[in-house]
């Protein structure tokens, strides 16, 4: 009995002892803290105009305006292994509206689709080891608006080597779409529907699926390059629900019928350089292609002119060119007899040009004086495209370290 | 298809460069107008894109999925 007594009395004072805690703790147990590393934000407004806009079949007004706002938050955070931990919480909102998206249903001010909001918050992070070379990163995203909701998810890969001069980066994301189909008023009327157009609120999915491939090179001291691959398929509900067409061998509308995969293989190439102690060229060139047909060329040059160590220029330009898609064709050109159809002048053949200027102030002090303001730019681009429409969009960054 | 074997053969190419360029000597590089990734300000220039053309991807950014765009 007295060992027993012996034998609890000892355990209980093992127990008591574990929750004990001694006056120096050297267990190394410390709070982990997140270091803020800056804060963005951008804000911009679009306004388009132009005559063939798909609602309509390929003709009428592509009139919209667009406000949109996205605040980036980084922290950073170091590991017992000197790894370095990257946060970054991102909250996006649009508001737009469109003259042609309220041609969906002509006769009355349509809310839902004339006007519309788009809210759309993303979390990443990253874990970079600085003598390994290794990154590893993941990202998850929500978007909505009036039709449409998205979820995203993505993981990326890297690896530096050649003594840090050059960077391979793999990423893998999966976007699962739900589109709510909001067909022209007159096909969903109960007296001139078309049977199937009838209103339901049917949700159908389209989901896309995007490997990037990254490869750069700093190939001297003033020179570096990058090569990207992103071979990206998308399945599901990719006609536009309310795009209409119009034949030219029937007098009845129709929405617009594109195959349900699109397999998409762009090429990208960047290069920049070092001019001097003053300038940077900027330099892009983009191949694409895609099973629907259509093929694209991209170029784009950006100078980047140090006007003194805080304020920099930036002229730029832009020129882009794509052939139509296969199954493209202008208001009242295509037959009934096709299997597919679409009116979307933006997948049609066509030429861009886009002119900008863009000017940023990185004051050592910061931006009027203000400590933690470390950067504002300014950015306007003019676009303009063989079928009619131009567009302005005018740019606001701010960035606070 | 022609146009994407010249660009992956002149990438190469110049990948084979043998100049080392240590990390004091990378002040050219490491500016900030340098970097190989989209600029944060063209964010919303390139998402207008996305929508308005038919090509998308390779640029560093967004490549579509997740909107209604292309």
């Amino acid at each position: 009995m007295k060992k027993i007594n012996l034998i609890i009395l000892f355990v209980l004072f093992k127990i008591l002892s574990a929750f004990s805690q001694s006056e120096e703790d050297n267990t190394g147990f410390k709070l982990k803290k997140l270091k803020f590393e800056e804060a963005t934000l951008v804000s911009s407004y679009y306004t388009q105009n132009g005559n063939h806009s798909a609602v309509t079949g390929g003709i009428g007004t592509e009139k919209l305006n667009d406000s949109s706002n996205s605040f980036d938050l980084f922290f950073s955070h170091k590991d017992k292994k000197n790894r370095i931990h990257k946060i970054g919480i991102e909250l996006g909102f649009d508001t737009y509206s469109s003259a042609s998206s309220n041609n969906i249903d002509p006769s009355t001010r349509s809310s839902a689709s004339g006007n519309d909001q788009r809210f759309y918050p993303s979390i990443s992070w990253n874990r970079s080891n600085e003598k390994t070379g290794n990154s590893l990163g993941a990202n998850i995203s929500f978007s909505k608006e009036w039709d449409y909701t998205s979820f995203g998810s993505s993981i990326n890969y890297g690896k530096s080597f050649n003594k840090k001069q050059t960077d391979v980066n793999v990423k893998a994301s999966v976007f699962l779409d739900q589109w709510e189909l909001i067909y022209p008023i007159e096909l969903r009327s109960s007296s001139s529907g078309q049977g199937q157009f009838r209103q339901r609120n049917i949700s159908k999915p389209r989901n896309t699926f995007d490997l990037t491939l990254a490869l750069s090179h700093i190939v001297n001291k003033r020179f570096q390059l990058a090569l990207i691959f992103e071979p990206n398929l998308q399945k599901g509900q990719l006609s536009t629900p309310y795009h209409r067409v119009y034949f030219k061998d029937t007098t009845k509308v129709f929405i617009e019928n594109l195959p349900s995969t699109r397999m998409k293989l762009p090429l990208g190439f960047r290069a920049n350089y070092f001019f001097g102690d003053h300038l940077v060229a900027r330099t892009f060139y983009r191949f694409y292609k895609d099973d629907w047909g259509l093929k694209a060329n991209t170029m784009e040059l950006e100078l980047a002119i140090k006007l003194s160590p805080f304020l920099t220029l930036t002229p730029n330009y832009r020129y882009y060119q794509q052939s139509a898609i296969d199954d493209f064709a202008e208001y009242k050109e295509q037959s009934i007899k096709e299997e597919f159809y679409s009116s979307d002048y933006d997948l049609s053949s066509f030429t861009s040009q886009g002119f900008g200027l863009g000017i940023k102030w990185k004051p050592l002090d910061g931006v009027w004086g203000v400590k933690h303001w470390d950067q504002i730019e300014m950015r306007y681009l003019h676009y303009d495209r063989s079928t009619d429409l131009s567009s302005d969009i005018v740019s606001l960054l701010l960035n606070f370290k | 298809m022609k146009k994407g074997i010249f660009i992956v053969a002149a990438t190469m190419l110049m990948l084979s460069s043998c100049a080392t360029v240590s990390e004091y000597q990378r002040m050219y590089i490491n500016d900030s107008d340098m970097e190989l990734s989209l600029r944060t300000g063209k964010k919303f220039e390139h998402a207008f894109q996305l929508y308005r053309e038919g090509a998308a991807g390779a640029t560093g950014g967004k490549s579509g999925g997740g909107c209604g765009c292309n």
